[in-house]
């Protein structure tokens, strides 16, 4: 097999001031010609590291202090710094996570294309500056950037986020490199621009043959991407292989409990698997094997002794469980049924059955709400002509949310999901229209007034550690509701209390919100929302930076809470995995409006609005097998402004299935043909049945 | 183990504080400032035994001496001795400094807190008077007003706090509006809490630190900009022994003597420097732990 | 963009105008009578009046300041207390030594104080970083008054190099240049550790920004990678400090001019305070000011310039 890169035997170390940090040890991966080879693992296992290791871009702490690299039959260590500068750029690429960080904001486009192309022109021929910028107008065509020629002039902060990671490739991919790593190039993305990207990067692996290691943490991603999957774990490769090989039979206990942890629509459970543990840090790296301490098939000698690599047909895995003379139960007894690609016909989801309407107590209700900003333009700005725009975050949404439901609030960036959760809690002031919570109209009241009725609605936050007061310890802050609202309590039992019911231990009582993990603050927050038992909680993004396990966790939390204390969960995301999960509800929303409500399961087989289509479709199931059969829509262009929402339908530029009408016409919400669900679409029956197989 | 709540303890507190003295004391500059800033502290607690002589014991025969066995840095143009002038100056030094400091920082404060959480016409109200004050070379504005008041010690401590104030106000306000944007100020207003408790309990605690470094650090700044006035004859009023004064005295006799000048602008650069280095090590440590990043 | 602008110019003359106001109320804090203390042993009772009257003190505050801004506007100060010449003669004379001061000193401090701190950061903690940073602390401490009784002490009373006093002969330009040797550098010292301090920070800073990562992940030469893209994004924000920096080395000039016995605005000012010469005090402050502002005012309108991201908004989204 002809191979563009082959790491052997990696091992990298950092220096800190306290220690010597070994990050990477004994790696070994390939990356065939031509190829997609996927990278997984959470946070902390070190495969940016291997990114900045490959290119020898470490920063001047880290050492690489073992083992080959070896590109193109060259090993990279021997090489000298202006060789490898030689080749960064020209055989080796890569682009990055943020494109907000990753393009120079002071120099234009055209500035750094062509700098970057005459430091690598085609053939190694020098060009000159005009032949180098019809060159980088070619490759931001090819990418998907419209008026190349013209926009060429404009500086980075000019385009939206999915534009600057295409230049990014562009930039990456212009002097036509072996090796292509992508370092997590769509986690900063929307749902169909993630789409788009990683459609784009396929497209442009056809067509130049390039061998390309994607890096990232989204199993769905890896499964319709990539060829060939390695999986690290704190800083070890514990497996590889074949993309249906690895997903239909993962061999290593972290691989399963990985996908067994994934709320994937395609499996219905009632609780996810979550691995017990945290990912140990680096200054803290057991003795053997760096997964037992949360292995469920733990021996002792598993403590003991590092495991080796075993091969098990066309895989490769690093445990003892493959070893002669295992004498614990085989892998594959742990968690029966994770592959995805079975069908478990599996227990009910309670508490997910539709509720009886009519029975059912109206929890909160809005009416034709809108909530518009307008620009604060002044006096002087009108004078001198400067147009007063107004930014239409939410425009006329009626929702009704009922005691025991959860409702998922689903859209892309700047569709205004997170703005109606928060004028539903009145945290902003609704424009027009009405909020009514719990039977009482909080449009018109002042904040004075709804202090006292904020016990009864709560909100997690989506940053778990920065919504945390800093300089408070946790016992203060589970506290604050009580003194707040001049409840009096036993404090020392209140806190237990709160900590207990979130599965923290009471050791986390004395610490600050910055030397909390992620998920840990994550139910602190959650604690907090719950101390006063309201009503209904607004959850916006629960499981938004948490890695896979630890969101499992979150949401296997959230549903048992929700049973305990007959919560009503607004739950406002983008990841439709959640969704699957933990919601009885789904509204779609688009550029302020919504597009289609109703039932989880049936807006997961049957979206009747063209838009609905494309976020199920553009969501990455962790199922390779599914590749081929999903029909794939592919969103053109991207999410217009909410300061200038189209005519009429306000989707119906990127609609594909748009008529003169909807130019014109904005559709109304309303039933659809086979009375299940509410959408806005003109012609919902034709959009149904394209979609659906057959 | 359950969470018992804990008394507030001063030795633990203090025993807390320890670890970050001993990593400014780790950075070679740092220990340097370290031991100036000692130095001056016990210079300024200790002036009276330190000192050899009264600061305005005149010795008219032995003036423009240089270093002798009597007078160890020499005399000054009244004979008197220069080092107990250097080592009383210091005190004159931190008692300006300090009360100007803290004058600035708790109207700088006040002024900063309320323009950045209110906003609206008062923001506005507030900055533009902010602005018209740093409208002024300090220096300019400080004269002017020491001219009309005329000089003294008092007048001296109201016109620095009056011209370092803005810029207080400005930095806390900078932090009051970034802090009232971040998310946990609107889940404390989502859980119910008032404007005036949210400012007083969430913001406050968290802004005031970086202005407390501000102002230990404006310290050395101060100093310099008090014995600038003394020099132009502006600040306090001979035979006080500011340490601006000295060098004014020491400017007119230049010529005779170098000795005073000398003497007196190597104690306040020394001085400055020490400070400086000390406020910056400070800094360069506290800096991560109250952005939260250290830990873990 | 225009509006920003014309924001920003509002802005400015809203400060010009509460300086002025604040200016000509500042005499009302004079404790007992300004004329009389302006005079001194020479106060007769005619004379007095007299002062009082052009100095509008028998007016009530509103009127004085009133008075006063329509004088402003019309550029007329009035005539000197003292000896009768119109001031802004007296101003206009001084002004432009102040001035050339102010703008050497600014100009030594770039030339040296910039490359500084550019190897600086180009170096990080290597010997030679290390011992600028401990020069440019040092450099930034040490008081401008400090650094020019120093100067003044070796360079021209000890050795005899360069001259104590005054502008030099009339005409000479060299003559003059030698007699602005020591007050610019004296006065440039502390902007020279300054900016060399600043701009190590803002350079160090930008060189660990994900866009010089993946510009050096493209293959771009190291030199291309610092000297170009790299330093245009740390000097902006240097280019804005520099303007407050000529404003506050017109303040500082003050005592250079007095320890080097020069004429300018500091000189004038600081002998009307003596004199307590308040209108003259008044006026002096006021021009310095102004100028003040207007040299704040200008590079707010550099940075703008220069940042891209300000310049274009509300394009896209």
């Amino acid at each position: 097999m002809d191979v563009t890169f082959k790491a052997v035997d990696l091992e990298i170390k950092y220096h800190t001031r306290q220690a010597t940090l070994t990050a990477l040890r004994n790696v070994s991966f390939e990356v065939p010609r031509g190829q997609i080879v996927g990278l997984v693992g959470e946070s902390g296992c070190g495969k940016s590291t291997i990114a900045s290791a490959i290119m020898r871009l470490l920063p001047p702490n880290g050492e690489i202090s073992g083992g080959e690299m070896v590109f193109n039959g060259r090993d990279l260590l021997q090489v000298s710094e202006d060789e490898m500068r030689r080749m960064r750029g020209r055989d080796l690429a890569m682009i990055f996570q943020d494109p907000m960080t990753s393009l120079n904001p002071v120099f234009s486009l055209e500035q750094q294309m062509v700098d970057a192309i005459q430091a690598h022109p085609p053939n190694d021929r020098p060009i000159s500056r005009s032949e180098a910028r019809q060159r980088a107008i070619y490759m931001l065509d090819r990418v998907g950037i419209p008026d190349a020629a013209k926009r060429i002039q404009d500086y980075p902060h000019q385009f939206s986020g999915g534009m600057r990671q295409r230049m990014m490739i562009a930039l990456a991919l212009q002097a036509n490199p072996s090796l292509l790593i992508a370092d997590e190039p769509t986690s900063a993305l929307d749902v169909t621009l993630e789409a788009q990207i990683t459609s784009l990067i396929r497209e442009l692996r056809d067509e130049l043959q390039t061998s390309i290691l994607y890096i990232t943490h989204d199993l769905g991603i890896v499964a319709q991407l990539c060829d060939r999957v390695v999986v690290l774990y704190a800083g070890n490769v514990v497996e590889t292989g074949d993309i249906f090989g690895v997903f239909k039979k993962p061999l290593h206990p972290y691989t399963r409990a990985l996908l067994r942890s994934h709320p994937s629509n395609q499996v219905r459970v009632n609780r996810l698997i979550t691995i017990r543990g945290r990912v140990p840090s680096l200054k803290d790296l057991p003795v053997g094997c760096k997964f037992a301490p949360r292995c469920d098939l733990a021996q002792p000698i598993c403590f003991d002794h590092e495991p080796v690599q075993s091969n098990v047909e066309a895989q490769s895995v690093l445990c003892h469980a493959y070893q002669p003379g295992w004498t614990g139960k085989s892998p594959e007894t742990l968690y029966a049924g994770a592959s995805l690609s079975a069908q478990t016909d599996a227990a009910e989801r309670t508490a997910l059955e539709p509720t009886q309407e009519a029975e059912s107590e109206q929890v909160v209700r809005t009416a034709l709400l809108k909530v518009h900003y307008k620009d604060n333009i002044g006096w002087l700005g009108k004078l001198l002509g400067e147009k007063e725009g107004m930014v239409r975050a939410v425009d006329g949404v009626d929702i009704v949310v009922h005691r025991g439901e959860s409702l998922a609030l689903v859209g892309e960036s700047g569709c205004g999901k997170t703005t109606l959760g928060r004028t539903i809690l009145r945290l902003e002031r609704p424009t027009i229209g009405e909020v009514q919570v719990n039977g009482r109209d909080l449009t018109g009241l002042s904040q004075a007034k709804i202090r006292p009725m904020r016990a009864q609605m709560q909100m997690i936050f989506q940053d778990p550690v920065s919504s945390l007061s800093p300089r408070k310890k946790v016992a203060d802050l589970l506290l604050e509701p009580f003194k707040i609202h001049g409840i009096e309590v036993d404090k020392s039992k209140k806190v237990n209390e709160l900590l207990e019911m979130v599965g923290l231990s009471s050791e986390q009582a004395d610490k600050y919100p910055h030397q909390l993990s992620g998920g840990q603050a994550r139910r602190v927050g959650i604690a907090c929302a719950l101390a006063l038992n309201p009503l209904v909680l607004i959850a916006d993004e629960p499981t938004a930076g948490l890695d896979v396990s630890v969101a499992a966790g979150i949401l296997n939390l959230m549903k048992d809470l929700r049973e305990k204390f007959g919560l009503t969960y607004i739950l406002i995301t983008h990841n439709l995995h959640v969704i699957s999960f933990i919601a009885n509800r789904v509204a779609v929303m688009y550029l302020g409006k919504l597009v289609e409500i109703g039932e989880t399961a049936t807006l997961f087989t049957q979206p009747s609005h063209p838009y609905t289509q494309a976020l199920m479709s553009a969501v990455a199931i962790p199922d390779p097998e599914q590749r081929e059969n999903r029909k794939r829509i592919i969103l053109e262009g991207e999410i217009p402004s909410p300061r200038n929402p189209p005519a009429g339908c306000p989707f119906h530029p990127r609609c594909r299935y748009c008529e003169p009408r909807c130019a014109s016409e904005a559709p109304l919400l309303s039933e659809c043909p086979d009375n299940t669900h509410l959408v806005a679409c003109h012609f919902p029956a034709q959009v149904v049945n394209a979609y659906l197989p057959g | 183990m359950q969470y018992v709540e804990k008394p507030t303890n001063r030795i633990g507190q203090l025993i807390d504080r320890l670890p970050i003295l001993s990593d400014v004391l780790r950075q070679p500059l740092g220990a340097l400032g370290f031991a100036i800033v000692f130095i001056f502290a016990l210079t300024v607690i200790f002036a009276p035994v330190i000192a050899p002589y009264d600061f305005a014991r005149q010795d008219i025969p032995n003036r423009l001496q240089g270093p002798s066995e009597q007078y160890w840095l020499g005399t000054d143009y009244l004979g008197r001795d220069l080092f107990s002038r250097l080592v009383y100056g210091s005190r004159i030094a931190l008692g300006t400094a300090i009360p100007s400091v803290a004058i600035a920082l708790s109207v700088g404060i006040f002024l900063g807190l309320i323009a950045g959480y209110v906003g609206g016409v008062l923001d506005n109200l507030i900055v533009v008077v902010m602005d018209s004050l740093q409208a002024f070379p300090s220096i300019m504005l400080s004269l002017a007003i020491l001219a009309l008041l005329g000089p003294s010690l008092t007048n001296v401590i109201i016109v620095i706090g009056l011209t370092w104030m803005p810029n207080y106000a400005r930095v806390i306000r900078a932090q009051t509006l970034s802090a009232r944007e971040k998310a946990y100020v609107e889940a404390e207003r989502s859980l119910g809490a008032t404007d005036r408790s949210i400012l007083i309990s969430h913001i406050l605690p968290n802004v005031i630190a970086p202005a407390l470094l501000l102002a230990a650090m404006d310290l050395p700044w101060v100093i310099t900009f008090e014995a600038g006035l003394s020099f132009m004859g502006m600040g306090v009023r001979p035979p006080t022994p500011s340490w601006g004064v000295i060098l004014s005295e020491g400017f007119n006799n230049i010529f005779q003597s170098q000795w005073p000048i000398l003497w007196a602008g190597a104690t306040l650069a020394v001085t400055t420097l020490g400070f400086t280095l000390f406020g910056e090590a400070l800094r360069d440590v506290l800096d991560p732990r109250i952005s939260g990043t250290r830990g873990l | 963009m225009l509006v920003y602008i014309v924001k920003r110019m509002l802005m400015t003359l809203v400060v010009l105008l509460l300086v002025t106001i604040f200016l000509s109320l500042l005499v009302q804090i004079v404790p007992g009578d300004p004329a009389r203390t302006l005079l001194g042993p020479r106060a007769t009772p005619e004379l007095i009046q007299k002062v009082r009257a052009s100095m509008d003190l028998d007016k009530p505050a509103y009127v004085q300041v009133g008075n006063f801004l329509w004088k402003v506007v019309h550029l007329d100060l009035g005539n000197d207390v003292f000896t009768g010449v119109p001031i802004s003669r007296l101003i206009s004379s001084a002004l432009p030594h102040t001035l050339i001061l102010a703008i050497t000193s600014l100009a030594l401090a770039v030339l040296v104080g910039i490359p500084l701190g550019v190897y600086s950061a180009t170096h990080p903690d290597s010997w030679l970083d290390r011992l600028l940073a401990l020069i440019s602390i040092s450099f930034t401490t040490i008081p401008s008054y400090v650094a020019g009784l120093f100067l003044l002490l070796i360079f021209a009373v000890k050795l005899h190099a360069l001259p104590a006093m005054g502008l030099g002969n009339e005409g000479d330009t060299l003559d003059y240049l030698r007699h602005l040797t020591l007050p610019a550098i004296a006065l440039a010292i502390t902007w020279i550790g300054y900016l060399a301090r600043l701009v190590r920070t803002s350079l160090l800073e930008v060189l660990n920004e994900t866009y010089v990562r993946v510009a050096r992940a493209g293959g771009l030469s190291e030199r291309l990678v610092r000297y170009k893209y790299a330093l245009k994004n740390a000097l902006i924000p240097t280019v804005a400090v520099l303007g407050v920096g000529l404003g506050s080395l017109m303040g500082g000039a003050v005592f250079e001019e007095i320890i080097f016995s020069r004429p300018g605005m500091g000189t004038l000012i600081f002998n009307a305070i003596k004199a307590r010469n308040y209108p003259m005090v008044r006026s002096g402050v006021l021009i310095v000011a102004f100028l003040f502002i207007f040299a704040n005012f200008l590079a707010d309108l550099a940075y703008t310039y220069l940042d891209p991201r300000i310049q274009i908004n509300k394009r896209q989204d």
